[in-house]
Order: structure tokens, then C-alpha cells, then sequence
């Protein structure tokens, strides 16, 4: 027999916990857990012009106008 | 407004999931316009050629990736599998035969005698990893710096060239060479590099999907804990992993010796790092349990269409090297970002 609350739902699960150590990887990410995906998007769109500005600056510097 | 929503979610999602390689697309486009032999048959089958052994290798690494690993020691075993193979596969002519006495024998041969020997190392990373719980980044960063000076001791340090013709030719061939075959158009025109990757593509593909193997695998990734409770032999798993790597390595380290026509100490330097990009970029989560042989051959493919479009935008060689670094920095954010999404 399951337990039910007074208004008829199932309790919610409890999170599952990750059994054993976490790796180095999984540390690293769970650090920015917290940080909204906003600043995650924010500093994905500056490597992506930071990425555009390289190419562009790699090819004046071969052409010798840089 | 409730679909319109859902489908621009849809749409988000899917970008961002794939924006590396949306933008190596459209980045090859605008190059194919602006420069003459981006689009020809000679340039891909460049880009097939460089493809073939980074595909074989970021395999390799794979299966340390989705097991939360990772296998540092790839590039330099590539290396040292290079060497090897060149000097056992130096023509009896050549005046700096690394190894005098060696017979000429067939490439088939090297290459067998190169796994076994590669298949060591992968076994030794694989036993350290498994019995002595040593976090893969250590064991394999060891490893790394053990295999560059056993090839250097075994080298000498100095470089190998003057191979016999029956082992250029397995990097230079193609199908033209073969009775029959070499008659058919376009199939004619397929080099043996990309037959060798076709092959080990095909064989992880079923290895991966089809065999107890890849299912104790993709679980170990998921949950080594929960894995050995259900009755997984994680150990033994691990370590058919890392002795699979470094054959792949072995494969890899032979056809890049010979493409390169040479060999040294300094081959395959830095090759892991790009395989783990590579296998990033296609989707392989370096916190476990997801990859697909697919989403690496993708991975792979960007990689060298960039170096490819950099080259035909005449890029300074050093800024490439920054803009594949970025490219990397934003294949691990986007895969953060799924993660955190995901949570």
C-alpha cells in the first residue's frame, strides 16, 4: 500500500542520490550549478565573437595589414 | 501560443545543442563562395584523409569519455605507435635503418605487432584505473609521459623516414589499386585511410549498440555504482576499454606514420586534446553515459573543416591554433549547458 497525502498525491520521490565519488568533471559542473543559464549563454556568445575576432584579425595579420 | 512557445523552445534547443556545428557550416559556406577549391573533390578528399585517423583515435577516446574518464596518453601513443611501425617498416635500402637487422616484412605483420605491443599500455592505464582507483586524469598523464620517453629511448630521438613502398601506399592508395573494384567511378576514388576508419566506424557502431560490452559501458557512464550493483564486472569493463583505445591508438599511429611518410618523437603530439574536442563537439558528455559513434565522426568533421576553412582564409597558423582552443572552450560550455538545463 502506498502512502498518500491528505489530498490524494503520492509524496514526490526523494532526489535520487548519486552513490560514490564524483570525478573531477562531475565536481566542475555541479560548481555551476547555481549560476543561472543566462551567464552560461553570455559567456558562450563572448568565445563565439572572441572566436569571430581571432579569424578576422589571423587574416590581416597574414596579409600583413595588421 | 502554447505551440508557438513549444516550438520556439524546439528551436532554441536545437541550436544551441548543435550551435558548433551550425556555425562550421555556415562558416564553410561563406568560404566555399568566397574562394576558388573549397568544393572540389580534391579538397574533400583531403579533408577524408586528415579525417580517417583523428575518427579512428577520438574513438578510442570515446570509451573513456563515456565511462567518466579519460585517456591523456592517446596522442603520444599514437606516437609511439608511428615509430614503431616505421622502424620495423624501413626499406632494406635505406642507409639509417633504425633497425639493421629486421627483415622486409609485410605491413599486415607491423601493424599486428604494433597492437599487441600498444594493447600493453592500454591494458597497464586500464588495471591502474580499474584495481588501483586511480582517477583517470593521473593514470593516463603518467602513462603519457611514460610513453614519450620509451620513445625516445627507443628512437634515439631521432626522426624515421625511407619506408618500403608497400607501406606509403596503404596511406597514399586508394581502390584504384585493386583488380575489379578500381574499374567502378567515385568508388574508385576512395583512399585506404578512409577505408580503415570506415571499418573501425562500423565495428564500434556495433560494438557500442549490439554488444553486452557498449550496454555495460553507457551504464558504467550512467552509474558505475549502480552498474556493479546490477552485476557488472566494472573493472573488467574498464579495462577492455583502455586496451581498446590504445588498438585503436596502434591503427591510428600506423596509417599517420605512414600519411606522414616519417616518424619522431614528436608525432601525435597534442592529438589527444583534439580527439576529446572532437568527441565533445559530437555529443559525447564528459560527465558520462552518452555518445554516439555518429556524433563523433561529426565531431571530427568540424574539427577538420575548420582547420580546412582557416587555411582557405588564409588565417595566420597561429591564430588557429586560438580559434580551435575556443572552439573547444565553447564544445565544454555547451555541454555544461545542457547538464545544468537538464538539472
Amino acid at each position: 500500500m502506498k502512502d498518500e497525502k491528505a489530498d490524494g498525491l503520492l509524496p514526490q520521490e526523494a532526489p535520487e542520490k548519486r552513490p560514490g565519488p564524483r570525478n573531477a568533471m562531475q565536481r566542475f559542473y555541479e560548481k555551476f550549478r547555481r549560476i543561472p543559464l543566462k551567464y552560461i549563454d553570455i559567456f558562450i556568445g563572448a568565445c563565439l565573437v572572441a572566436l569571430a575576432a581571432v579569424v578576422v584579425l589571423g587574416m590581416l595579420k597574414e596579409r600583413g595589414i595588421f | 501560443m502554447e505551440n508557438k512557445r513549444i516550438n520556439a523552445k524546439t528551436v532554441k534547443n536545437f541550436l544551441s545543442n548543435n550551435a558548433i556545428i551550425i556555425l562550421i557550416v555556415i562558416l564553410a559556406l561563406v568560404v566555399g563562395i568566397i574562394t576558388d577549391n573549397f568544393f572540389t573533390s580534391n579538397n574533400f578528399k583531403n579533408l577524408i584523409v586528415n579525417m580517417s585517423p583523428r575518427f579512428i583515435i577520438a574513438c578510442g577516446v570515446s570509451g573513456c569519455l563515456i565511462t567518466k574518464g579519460t585517456d591523456l596518453s592517446a596522442g603520444r601513443q599514437v606516437g609511439l605507435s608511428a615509430c614503431l611501425a616505421a622502424m620495423m617498416l624501413q626499406s632494406v635500402d635505406y642507409a639509417a635503418r633504425a633497425l639493421p637487422w629486421m627483415p622486409e616484412i609485410p605491413w599486415f605483420v607491423a601493424l599486428v605487432i604494433v597492437i599487441a605491443i600498444m594493447a600493453v599500455f592500454g591494458a597497464i592505464n586500464g588495471c591502474v584505473i580499474a584495481f588501483l582507483k586511480v582517477p583517470p586524469f593521473i593514470a593516463t598523464l603518467g602513462m603519457q609521459t611514460i610513453v614519450y620517453g620509451l620513445c625516445s629511448v627507443v628512437t634515439g630521438n631521432d626522426p624515421l623516414g625511407g619506408f618500403q613502398s608497400s607501406y606509403s601506399k596503404v596511406a597514399l592508395g586508394s581502390l584504384k589499386d585493386v583488380p575489379v573494384i578500381g574499374k567502378i567511378p567515385f568508388i574508385r576514388a576512395i583512399p585506404y585511410l578512409a577505408i580503415f576508419a570506415v571499418l573501425v566506424g562500423l565495428f564500434m557502431l556495433f560494438l557500442y549498440n549490439k554488444t553486452r560490452h557498449g550496454k555495460y559501458m553507457y551504464a558504467i557512464g550512467g552509474n558505475e555504482s549502480a552498474a556493479q550493483v546490477a552485476g557488472v564486472n566494472v573493472s573488467a569493463t574498464l579495462i577492455r576499454i583502455y586496451v581498446l583505445a590504445a588498438v585503436l591508438y596502434a591503427v591510428a599511429g600506423f596509417l599517420v606514420g605512414a600519411k606522414a611518410g616519417g616518424a619522431s618523437t614528436a608525432t601525435g603530439l597534442g592529438y589527444e586534446l583534439e580527439a576529446i574536442a572532437a568527441c565533445t563537439i559530437g555529443g559525447v558528455s564528459t560527465n558520462g553515459g552518452v555518445g554516439k559513434v555518429g556524433g563523433i565522426l561529426i565531431g571530427v568533421m568540424v574539427f577538420e573543416v575548420l582547420k580546412i576553412c582557416l587555411q582557405f582564409l588564409r588565417v595566420d597558423p597561429a591564430y588557429t591554433f586560438i580559434a580551435q582552443g575556443l572552439v573547444i572552450i565553447v564544445a565544454v560550455a555547451l555541454d555544461l549547458r545542457k547538464y545544468l538545463a537538464k538539472k
